[in-house]
């Protein structure tokens, strides 16, 4: 028996040549018309043809179409599960698994566009956070191209698109991407996709080094990130170093406020998992006293279960 | 159950401000049980029709064809305006899904028209009162919306006694009305969101009694990971709202859980706990609790989700400006 092969994230070429060998298309009118086609071929028959056995070809006929058609909406319900089973491995951190079972997925998909849409935006999440950057982008800019480009979907997707770009050292690229995102004011109204840009504004100034630009709106970053949950946690780790980096003032604000910003983001996230998403954390982390993320052991006997 | 709590708060706290053209009228218990009856009625008024008119056509047929020809295009004719009428209810059900998410009138109104129909099949009903139980959880008629959801439980009576994989049983034999409904939607999460909607709008109307009906049957309902975080906030509020000391219990289970839920309920989730916490003289924990649930969601946002009175008032800065210079 061979052991088994390590895990590495499929690459751009093979994304590629994935989606172009399944990509989502409309289902055929000919199949919508199908059903139609054959009554009416039957009725024909019956009034051609004058034969007893013949009279019963219309209820054999409506009785196929029914099977058929009751046949293909279980198929897209399964396949709308298989989706969701996916999903929810990536919300728990399966990257891998959810990865394998999307993966598998897309040749199954291709006559539903909207499960072949989530399926794409799931393996590129999932490529973004197994830092296969190059393969995310990829899969993002596909779904770019299927999406309109007002649309808010499209929108978050360009924002993650742009945090992958960062991380990928294509800096030029993000930056005209957070250029032209800044004109959807409407969009990016809403708080989840807003703080998704903020974050996005925050990874670019400290891939650029404007230390001093990521500490500007610090009093209101809590506000700005809150919508993101725990994973606000990057953006706080961002400012803390960010102010860290301007430690070389005279005055000892930065280092205090660069310890704040780093216990509320070690409050949120473990720093292993802070300096895994943005190595450059790694020296805050040995410099700056964390927080535990994990929650105090309780102090008396533990109530039990009923 | 009393409307009176719930009701006025949702006065104060509707998303609406205009009156819809058509208003649903206010849900009584027995509403949905006599509009399935007259269906029903309707349904087999109609079959009877339609056999006897066969029957008619073919004892006629060798003398009186014009006659035959009217009784069966007439028989057409019926049964095409009634089908007619339900495919026009289910129609609009996607409508109203949209609709709800912004634009509550427009939904209201969309959904009275609906509801006014008559004769349509017991699924696309049941599926309209579960529309209208949403609506009234947005308006924040949470009495209403109690009452509707356990008339459309009510009209599937046997409990499904699933279990979960893990114990590697198999699901009971789907009812009547799962098949009903399966076409539409998977009847499992249509239950599930039934029984949701109903434990926290008896949640939020101060009924412990009802909302621990409606836990105990998700209990035994396989759920999807969503549906799951989602009954886990809800115990916990049960929990809470009833003082027990099965709150704090497998914390570092439900944290890790919560962190999955979007931003407000995840800062919900920790100022529960933190209560809870609290209560058991556990300060490290609330503590604990309470600077994460500072990180995670504002004042405004527990009111919001209902949780703030009275048990988060204490500890809970007043406004999201004085929760954040609190942090700083």
């Amino acid at each position: 028996m061979r052991p088994p092969q390590p895990f590495s994230p499929p690459t751009v070429g093979q994304v590629l040549t994935h989606l172009k060998r399944y990509p989502a298309r409309e289902p055929s009118k000919l199949t919508a018309w199908m059903p139609i086609i054959a009554m009416a071929t039957v009725i024909v028959l019956t009034m051609v043809i004058q034969s007893d056995w013949v009279l019963l070809l219309p209820w054999l006929t409506v009785g196929v179409v029914f099977v058929l058609l009751a046949m293909k909406m279980r198929n897209a319900q399964r396949l709308e599960q298989r989706i969701t089973d996916a999903q929810e491995l990536a919300m728990l951190r399966h990257w891998r698994q959810s990865l394998r079972l999307t993966w598998r997925l897309i040749p199954s998909l291709v006559t539903q566009p909207p499960l072949h849409g989530r399926a794409v935006a799931l393996i590129a999440h999932c490529l973004d956070q197994l830092k296969a950057y190059d393969a995310a982008i990829t899969a993002y800019n596909h779904l770019i191209d299927c999406v309109s480009a007002q649309d808010p979907v499209s929108i978050q997707i360009r924002i993650h698109r742009t945090i992958a770009q960062l991380a990928n050292d294509q800096l030029i690229d993000a930056d005209d991407d957070l250029r032209k995102l800044r004109t959807h004011t409407d969009v990016l109204a809403h708080p989840v996709i807003g703080a998704a840009y903020k974050l996005a504004q925050l990874v670019q100034q400290v891939r650029t080094n404007h230390w001093a630009e990521a500490v500007e709106d610090a009093d209101q970053r809590i506000d700005h990130l809150r919508p993101l949950g725990v994973d606000a946690g990057y953006g706080y780790a961002l400012t803390a170093l960010s102010y860290y980096k301007l430690d070389n003032d005279d005055t000892a604000a930065p280092l205090a406020n660069a310890g704040l910003w780093w216990s509320r983001a070690t409050l949120l996230l473990p720093v292993g998992t802070l300096v895994d998403r943005f190595a450059e954390l790694d020296q805050i982390a040995h410099a700056l006293p964390a927080q535990s993320n994990t929650p105090p052991r309780l102090t008396t006997t533990q109530p039990q279960s009923p | 159950m009393t409307p009176s709590n719930g009701q006025t708060r949702a006065a104060q706290r509707s998303p609406t401000t205009q009156t819809p053209a058509t208003a649903c009228p206010i849900f009584v218990p027995g509403a949905l049980q006599r509009e399935l009856a007259i269906d029903s009625a309707i349904r087999w008024v109609l079959t009877t029709i339609v056999i006897v008119g066969l029957i008619a056509a073919s004892v006629w047929g060798s003398e009186e064809s014009a006659w035959q020809m009217l009784l069966i295009f007439g028989i057409i004719g019926v049964w095409f305006t009634v089908t007619a009428s339900a495919t026009r209810a289910a129609q609009e059900i996607p409508k109203i899904t949209a609709l709800l998410d912004r634009n509550l009138t427009g939904a209201e109104d969309l959904l009275a028209h609906a509801l006014k129909r008559r004769h349509m099949p017991k699924a696309i009903r049941l599926l309209l009162y579960h529309r209208l139980a949403v609506l009234r959880m947005r308006q924040g008629r949470f009495a209403e919306a109690a009452v509707i959801c356990q008339a459309v439980l009510a009209q599937n009576p046997q409990t499904p006694t699933r279990l979960t994989a893990d114990t590697g049983s198999s699901r009971s034999k789907p009812t009547h009305l799962d098949m009903a409904w399966a076409p539409h939607r998977n009847t499992e999460g249509l239950r599930t969101s039934l029984l949701l909607m109903l434990a926290e709008s008896c949640l939020r109307c101060q009924d412990p009694a009802g909302a621990y009906m409606g836990l105990q049957q998700l209990h035994r309902q396989r759920l999807r990971l969503l549906d799951l975080l989602q009954l886990l906030m809800l115990q916990t509020r049960y929990e809470i709202a009833t003082r027990q000391r099965t709150a704090l219990h497998r914390v570092d289970k439900k944290i890790s859980m919560a962190e999955l839920m979007p931003a407000p309920q995840c800062g919900a989730m920790h100022g529960l706990l933190a209560t809870a916490a609290e209560r058991n003289d556990q300060t490290n924990l609330a503590d604990w609790l309470w600077r994460r649930a500072q990180l995670l969601c504002t004042t405004e946002q527990l009111d919001a989700l209902g949780i703030t009175a009275p048990f988060l008032q204490p500890k809970a800065p007043n406004s999201a400006a004085t929760l954040g210079s609190a942090l700083r």
